[in-house]
């Protein structure tokens, strides 16, 4: 199961994007700056823009999804327990779940745009998608939220899973890093080994390959313990 | 064409001058021609189709019972290809120079930046368009008549949202009223020649064809 991207080359106006490489099962974590052609990767892997030049192509997955920064793009009904039946899940449950039981026959745009990120990210997880891809998915929540889906990507069982980010305090654990520079879309390598040749560290995991080490993964605890550990 | 003030004559004069008489839009086809950068300032396809069925549809009804539907649609056509040739010539801020140059620090200020957060919220609108068409797929309801209201009201939701912040920003910046720019416009011998030619184009679609061919 993976997404096979072969000579990409994308371009508006005077941006150009261009990638060749392979996400495979696991967790990928793909960093960039504003601009820099991220979500025009989210869409190619998701094959919602087609590349004039290149192939992308998706072996093994029959089910997928791309979670936007903006939830409300993917508002279609008129209450929230409507909205989460669209996703084809129970509204009882995950309204339940992200705490907005008592909302149930609100309009979803009466939601804050945190609820209804959580609202939407709850629902886009209730399916085993093969390959899942979101899109800035910590964006508008808080870090008790931003926990509550980082356990979430970690609790999926197989597929692939893309996270397009720029979340430098709460992240899941990791098994690729991917870096957006100038056009071009890098893969990194696995996790821990790409850690170091990552541009984009958050601060927390730049203070700890300062001291030297070099965590097990990408999460604030795995730069705590590996410093923790040189001391002892 | 880079001078914003010209473009802005331009804009008014041509648009006046192809829905004043047919021979004045068909003189606006032929400034298009000659200045624009033709299929390069044309919206995409999709935008462009719907607004020529649109059109079509308004000409065909007004055709239909009180006649003078062709007319219509060829005057109404040619103020459209003026609308699109100045949404593509745009410059993120330039309205709001333009605004200052022409009438002043205060309601000049104000006009010029209700005209940005027009431009700006057209713009948006493209983009988000297309992100909810995308989502609308990827939920199995991306066609039909079916997609049109959940479209509709997302549209209207998130350019809602975007005026609201904005006005806070604006708000929380202390802005009350007026404002100061200094802008600088670069105008070359072709806007001159355009802006020229866009003036008599509307001078002569005020004269029956009549008067002219005698």
């Amino acid at each position: 199961m993976d997404v096979r991207l072969e000579g990409v080359t994308f371009r508006r106006g005077a941006f150009t994007l261009t990638c060749s490489g392979v996400f495979g099962e696991g967790v990928h974590l793909v960093s960039g700056r504003v601009g820099s052609g991220k979500t025009t990767l989210a869409l190619l892997l998701a094959g919602l823009v087609r590349p004039p030049e290149g192939t992308v192509t998706r072996d093994g997955i029959s089910s997928l999804t791309l979670s936007f920064q903006n939830p409300e793009y993917h508002v279609t009904e008129a209450t929230v327990g409507a909205e989460v039946s669209s996703y084809g899940a129970d509204p009882a449950e995950v309204t339940a779940l992200c705490g907005l039981a008592d909302r149930r026959e609100d309009d979803p745009f009466t939601l804050s745009r945190g609820e209804l990120k959580r609202l939407h990210l709850a629902c886009v997880f209730t399916r085993a998608y093969d390959l899942l891809i979101l899109d800035e998915p910590f964006s508008s929540l808080d870090c008790v939220q931003k926990k509550r889906v980082c356990t979430l990507v970690n609790e999926r069982k197989g597929g692939v899973t893309v996270i397009f980010t720029h979340e430098r305090q709460v992240l899941p654990q990791v098994d690729y890093l991917w870096e957006v520079e100038d056009g071009q879309v890098v893969c990194l390598g696995r996790v821990p080994d790409a850690i170091p040749a990552w541009r984009h560290a958050p601060p927390y995991l730049r203070y700890a390959l300062d001291a030297g080490v070099v965590p097990e993964n990408i999460r604030f605890q795995d730069a705590m313990e590996a410093l923790c550990r040189t001391h002892d | 064409m880079q001078d914003a003030r010209l473009r802005l004559f331009c804009i008014f004069a041509l648009s006046i001058a192809a829905f004043q008489s047919v021979h004045g839009a068909a003189l606006v086809f032929l400034w298009w021609a000659v200045f624009s950068r033709r299929r390069a300032s044309l919206p995409p396809r999709t935008a462009g189709a719907v607004v020529l069925l649109t059109l079509g549809i308004t000409a065909a009804v007004t055709e239909v019972t009180a006649g003078g539907g062709l007319a219509y649609f060829f005057r109404l056509a040619a103020v459209f290809l003026i609308a699109f040739w100045a949404y593509s010539e745009r410059i993120p801020g330039e309205l709001l120079g333009a605004g200052v140059s022409l009438f002043g620090k205060h309601l000049g200020f104000d006009i010029g930046l209700a005209g940005e957060m027009g431009m700006e919220a057209l713009a948006s609108l493209e983009g988000d368009i297309a992100r909810m068409r995308m989502a609308l797929r990827l939920k199995g309801k991306g066609r039909g008549i079916g997609a049109v209201v959940p479209l509709g009201l997302g549209l209207l939701h998130a350019q809602m949202q975007r005026s609201r912040e904005r006005a806070s920003l604006l708000a929380v910046r202390g802005y009350t009223g007026g404002g100061s720019v200094c802008p600088v416009f670069i105008r070359t011998r072709a806007d001159v020649y355009a802006a020229a030619l866009a003036g008599i184009i509307v001078i002569f679609s005020f004269v029956p064809l009549s008067d002219v061919f005698i």
